[in-house]
C-alpha cells in the first residue's frame, strides 16, 4: 500500500513550525544574545533542505510571538526582552568555549570555575 | 671583498636581490622550515577527528585545485618575470607588468569558485539547523583577514601614490617622475620610468577582480549546507583549509604586484641627490624628496616576494587533505533525526 502523502502546503507549514520551534527553544534557552542576527532565510531553508518560503513562514512566526525583530537590511535579529544573555557576555562565552575546546579543558571545570568567579564570596 | 674583474661581493649580493628568481630560490629554501613548523602545529592544535571519506570526497576537488594553483602561480610569476627582466620584447610599455599573478589567482580562484559550486556542495543527507549566520569571513583565521586587508591596503596605496606623483610621456603613458633641477628653474626635468597609473590602474583592476572572486568563493563555501549533523566539525576544519588557501593564494598574488610596484620606485630613489656640472659653472643638482622612502622599498621589496614564495610553495606542498585511509579509521556516527548544530 502507497503511503498517503500531505498537500504540499500542509508539509510545509509543518516543516515551518519544526523550524520555528528549534529556533524558539534556542532563543529561550539562551543560545542566542540580544540583538544577535539569526541565519538568513536563504541559509536556513538551505541548511534544512526546505523552501525559502517554508523558512520565511517560520521567521514570521518567531516575530509574531515578539522572540525576533525584522528589519529591512538589518535582517531578523533576537528581541532584547527575548534574550537571556546581552551579545558582550555572549560573544565572551562563545570566546571561552572555544579556546577551551582547543586547549582540552574539560566544560565542567571551566563551569565550576565560572560559578566560583561569580559566587559573592570571590 | 672584491672578485677578479672588480666586482664586490656587496655588488653581486645587490645584483642577486634585484630579481624576483633569486627570491624564488630563497623561498625554496627557507620553505622546508616553514612547512615542518605550520605541520607541527597543526597537529599539536588539530581536535576533531578525521573526517569520513564521503566528507572528504566533497571537499577533495577544491583542496587539491587549491594546491596545484599554488604550484601554478609560482610557475607564472617566475615565467613573467623572466620575460619582463630577460627576454627581448622591445621598448614597448608592459602595462600588465605587475598583474600576472593577480590574474592567474582570479583566474585560479574562479576555478575554485566553480569546483565549490558544483562538487562541493551537496544537499544535507540529514538537515542540521545551524542556529549561527555563516558569511563570508565564518572560516578565515584572523591573521588571514589581517593579513589580506593589510596588503591590499598597501597595494593601493602605493599605487594610488605612484599614480598621483606620476607624469604623462609624449604618448599619453602615465609612466615617468619628473625630477626637477632645482637650481636651474629653466632647465627641463630629468624624466625616469616610474610606476604610474600606466601600470597601477591595471593593477588596481586586476585586485578588485581576485579579490572579489576570493570573496564569492568564500561566502559559496561558508553558505553550503552540511552533509549531517554528525560531520560538521569535520565539515568546518575544511571549509577553514579552504578559505585559508584562498586568501594564500590572493594574499601572495598581491605580495609580488607590491614587490614589484616598490622595486620600480626604488630604482628612482636610487637617483637620491644626482649633481650633473654645468656648462655656466654650477652644477645642476636633482633630489627626490621621496628618496629615503624608495630605499627602504628596495630592501622591503624582496623580503615581500620571498614572503609571496614562501606562502605558495606552502599552499602547493602542504595542502593535502587527509587520506582516505584515515578517514576509513573514523567510526562515522550517524543520526536519524534532524539536529541543531552548535555552528
Amino acid at each position: 500500500m502507497t503511503a498517503v502523502q500531505p498537500p504540499v502546503a500542509e508539509r510545509d507549514t509543518s516543516s515551518a513550525i519544526d523550524i520555528y520551534r528549534s529556533f524558539r527553544g534556542l532563543i529561550v534557552a539562551g543560545h542566542f544574545a540580544a540583538n544577535e542576527r539569526l541565519p538568513s532565510v536563504r541559509q536556513t531553508a538551505t541548511d534544512l533542505g526546505v523552501s525559502a518560503g517554508t523558512a520565511a513562514k517560520a521567521y514570521k512566526m518567531l516575530e509574531q510571538d515578539g522572540l525576533v525583530i525584522t528589519r529591512t537590511a538589518a535582517g531578523t535579529r533576537v528581541a532584547p526582552s527575548a534574550a537571556v544573555l546581552s551579545e558582550s557576555v555572549m560573544r565572551r562565552i562563545r570566546a571561552l568555549a572555544e579556546e577551551s575546546a582547543s586547549a582540552g579543558a574539560d566544560l565542567e571545570d571551566v563551569i565550576a570555575v565560572l560559578r566560583l568567579l561569580g559566587s559573592p564570596q570571590s | 671583498m672584491r672578485l677578479g674583474n672588480g666586482i664586490g661581493s656587496i655588488d653581486v649580493a645587490g645584483l642577486l636581490w634585484s630579481t624576483p628568481l633569486f627570491s624564488l630560490a630563497l623561498a625554496v629554501i627557507i620553505a622546508p622550515v616553514v612547512i615542518a613548523f605550520t605541520r607541527s602545529r597543526v597537529r599539536r592544535t588539530a581536535t576533531v577527528e578525521a573526517p569520513p571519506a564521503a566528507v572528504l570526497a566533497q571537499y577533495a576537488p577544491e583542496g587539491r585545485m587549491i594546491a596545484a594553483w599554488g604550484a601554478v602561480m609560482i610557475l607564472v610569476l617566475a615565467a613573467s618575470t623572466a620575460i619582463i627582466d630577460y627576454a627581448v620584447v622591445g621598448q614597448a610599455i608592459r602595462w600588465w607588468r605587475f598583474t600576472p599573478g593577480l590574474a592567474a589567482a582570479t583566474l585560479g580562484l574562479a576555478i575554485v569558485f566553480g569546483l565549490i559550486v558544483t562538487r562541493g556542495t551537496r544537499p544535507p543527507e540529514i538537515p542540521a539547523l545551524s542556529p549561527v549566520r555563516r558569511h563570508w569571513a565564518s572560516f578565515s583565521s584572523r591573521t588571514a583577514m589581517t593579513a589580506t586587508v593589510v596588503v591590499a591596503v598597501l597595494l593601493v596605496a602605493t599605487t594610488v601614490f605612484g599614480g598621483l606623483t606620476s607624469e604623462m610621456d609624449s604618448d599619453g603613458n602615465w609612466r615617468w617622475l619628473a625630477l626637477p633641477i632645482v637650481n636651474e628653474p629653466g632647465i627641463d626635468p630629468i624624466r625616469m620610468n616610474y610606476y604610474g597609473w600606466t601600470f597601477g590602474v591595471p593593477v588596481l583592476v586586476a585586485l578588485t577582480a581576485a579579490l572579489g572572486l576570493a570573496w564569492v568563493a568564500l561566502d559559496r563555501s561558508a553558505a553550503r549546507p552540511f552533509l549531517r549533523p554528525d560531520t560538521v566539525d569535520a565539515e568546518r576544519q575544511l571549509r577553514r583549509q579552504t578559505a585559508s588557501g584562498i586568501h594564500t593564494l590572493v594574499v601572495a598574488a598581491m605580495l609580488f604586484a607590491l614587490a614589484g610596484a616598490w622595486r620600480m620606485i626604488a630604482e628612482v630613489g636610487a637617483v637620491r641627490e644626482l649633481v650633473i656640472g654645468g656648462d655656466a659653472g654650477g652644477p645642476y643638482e636633482v633630489t627626490w624628496r621621496h628618496a629615503d622612502l624608495a630605499a627602504g622599498l628596495a630592501v622591503a621589496a624582496p623580503v615581500l616576494e620571498v614572503v609571496a614564495f614562501v606562502l605558495l610553495i606552502n599552499v602547493a606542498l602542504n595542502r593535502i587533505l587527509p587520506s582516505v585511509t584515515v578517514a576509513a579509521q573514523y567510526a562515522a556516527r550517524t543520526n536519524p533525526q534532524r539536529s541543531v548544530v552548535s555552528s
